[in-house]
């Protein structure tokens, strides 16, 4: 049920705000699953997002047990297919300036050698004069979870509305997701880095 | 907490404001953001999920009023059961500073929403050293305090002020307290080490400046449209509260002004019920909980006319630049010449901002004034008897009988 909301939290990278996909990431990794449930539909149906078929059967599957109402996820707009993203990926921000990289530093001694846990890559997303860092981590189990603190990790370094990215790795990935890894660097690897995610 | 007929945006701001500390401050915010938005459900519904996700402690009471605010948004009130309700919410301690100032770039970044927006009173602003909230961001959180009056909204005031400074690239709590209001700890701490931000003079403005700035109307429409109008009549000394809400009463502040409660003439105010309260420049109250301290009120904005006399420059409501108050020899000998007469100086009736800035003496010196003719109005003389009270009738034409 929880790996049902991850994928379709994971699936709705850029398409919901930065502010409020972060937001129910953090609840989907704790106690707030039911106000998610509510919460998600209505902000799908504000936003005017619109879900796949099988995006659809997601938010059914991972919600409806949790008291979402059939009729807001019944509204929720259909697509035939998953949208090219908006955004344009690059391995360096072009803002950086050079004074380190606190976050990199911070999830690289977090994260290096930890069991469950795969590449983790890094890339930055622009849109309209926008740059935002992007963390990409495969893990093998407890998505949600780690999720949830590595968000909580760069919220406290100082990025408000962390996107982090924990991929299955074995799922076909939404062009999103593929879009920030072809033009992600690596960071770090855990104890689980068997194979790539981009070919080297 | 209880409804009380106050309506849901001010009781969920209040509970906004009641989490201050404990929830974290991007959480505050875009509840904050909702509210203003006029999608209270999404916010109530954010903030219990919040408190839901970080098992935020909260009192029985908050979380019935949160129970009750589901249900008024058509929400899920069961939602609040799962609360994590407990007898005593544990203080937070928050440790905040003013050291390398707080206030820096604020002035710059405000002046034009503060003064578009109703009934700000001040803004001040502090640092916070301590994390809050399960999902806390970085610190030191620069902490901006703005002080409405009762004329103000809240949700709107915190939701622009926090709005503009995101776009001049300043990250703030802002926590929007209305004067009058008893304080938390996290307020009242906050309040204790905060930085006054002084507005600076700024340029004459120009008839087409209003054109340029749209968002001058914005919520408060009807309160601007005015010129300032001298009130014939004194304020009474005890304002009548008799139908107004909770939020819309203000303490009296009087016994705690230095000298009493001066019949000065008053600006009009929004609201003509809250036109008989007026605050001092400056309150300081040995009371519990404390209350916010109103800094200078912004007078009303008048309506943008070709200026009739050339003046360089026009002080921002909320500037402290300072004001050449003292009485010119031409004030004095009037306000002598009226005393003399028995007249009001009609000459010399001082806004309440100029009348704020008057030194002790200048203000001692006006309330003796103020003291005798009062008094000589009062003695409205019957005709008929010589001496009242042992006094002689006067007879100087003032009071004929």
């Amino acid at each position: 049920m929880s790996d049902t909301i991850h994928e379709l939290l994971l699936r709705l990278a850029g398409r919901l705000p930065d502010d409020v996909l972060w937001r129910f990431r953090d609840w989907a990794a704790s106690d707030a699953v039911v106000v998610l449930a509510r919460a998600l539909p209505r902000t799908l149906l504000h936003d005017r997002i619109g879900l796949t078929d099988y995006e659809q059967q997601l938010l059914g599957d991972a919600l409806i047990p949790h008291g979402a109402d059939r009729g807001l996820i019944s509204s929720v707009r259909g697509l035939d297919e998953l949208p090219e993203p908006d955004y344009t990926f690059t391995p360096e921000s072009p803002n950086r300036v050079s004074m380190g990289d606190s976050a990199t530093v911070v999830l690289g001694a977090t994260l290096r050698g930890r069991p469950g846990v795969g590449e983790v890559r890094s890339a930055w997303r622009q849109r309209g004069g926008e740059s935002r860092r992007v963390i990409l981590v495969t893990a093998s189990s407890g998505h949600t979870r780690l999720t949830g603190e590595l968000q909580r990790v760069l919220r406290a370094l100082g990025d408000h509305d962390p996107c982090v990215e924990v991929l299955p790795g074995d799922e076909d990935l939404p062009p999103y997701h593929r879009a920030a890894l072809a033009a992600s660097e690596l960071v770090c690897t855990g104890a689980e880095a068997d194979g790539h995610l981009v070919p080297v | 907490m209880t409804n009380d007929g106050v309506g849901l945006p001010v009781r969920l701001h209040d509970v906004l404001l009641a989490l201050a500390g404990r929830v974290d401050d991007d959480a505050l915010t875009q509840a904050r953001e909702l509210l203003a938005v006029a999608e209270p459900d999404r916010a109530v519904e954010l903030l219990v999920g919040c408190l839901l996700a970080g098992r935020v402690p909260v009192s029985v009471d908050e979380r019935r009023e949160l129970g009750r605010l589901l249900d008024e948004v058509r929400s899920d009130p069961s939602l609040a059961d799962r609360l994590f309700a407990v007898e005593h919410v544990p203080t937070v301690r928050h440790r905040f500073t003013a050291e390398s100032d707080p206030s820096d770039g604020l002035a710059e970044a405000l002046a034009r929403t503060v003064t578009a927006l109703p009934d700000v009173r001040g803004v001040r602003a502090t640092w916070r050293s301590t994390p809050a909230g399960a999902a806390h961001g970085p610190l030191p959180q620069r902490v901006v305090l703005v002080d409405i009056g009762p004329s103000g909204f809240g949700p709107a005031t915190a939701y622009r002020v926090e709005t503009v400074l995101r776009k001049a690239g300043i990250r703030a709590a802002v926590e929007v307290l209305t004067v009058g209001t008893p304080l938390g700890e996290y307020h009242a701490a906050a309040v204790t080490t905060a930085r006054e931000v002084f507005f600076p003079a700024t340029p004459a403005p120009t008839p087409v400046r209003v054109a340029e700035e749209p968002g001058g109307t914005w919520f408060d429409g009807e309160v601007q449209d005015g010129a300032p109008v001298v009130e014939p009549e004194p304020v009474p000394a005890e304002p009548d509260l008799g139908s107004k809400s909770r939020r819309a009463r203000v303490e009296s502040y009087e016994g705690a002004q230095p000298f009493p409660p001066k019949p000065v003439k008053r600006l009009p105010v929004r609201d003509a019920v809250d036109e008989p309260v007026e605050l001092p420049a400056v309150v300081e109250l040995p009371v519990e909980p404390p209350v916010v301290s109103s800094v200078e009120p912004i007078e009303p904005i008048p309506p943008v006319e070709p200026p009739t006399e050339p003046t360089p420059l026009d002080l921002h409501p909320l500037s402290r630049a300072e004001v050449t108050t003292e009485l010119g020899p031409d004030d004095l000998a009037a306000l002598q010449a009226a005393l003399a007469d028995g007249h009001p100086p009609a000459g010399v009736t001082l806004p309440p901002t100029v009348d704020a800035k008057l030194s002790d003496r200048e203000r001692a010196l006006l309330q003796q004034l103020h003291e005798e003719l009062a008094q000589r109005e009062q003695q409205s003389w019957p005709a008929g008897p010589e001496y009242v009270n042992g006094v002689h009738k006067p007879t100087n034409g003032q009071f004929p009988g």
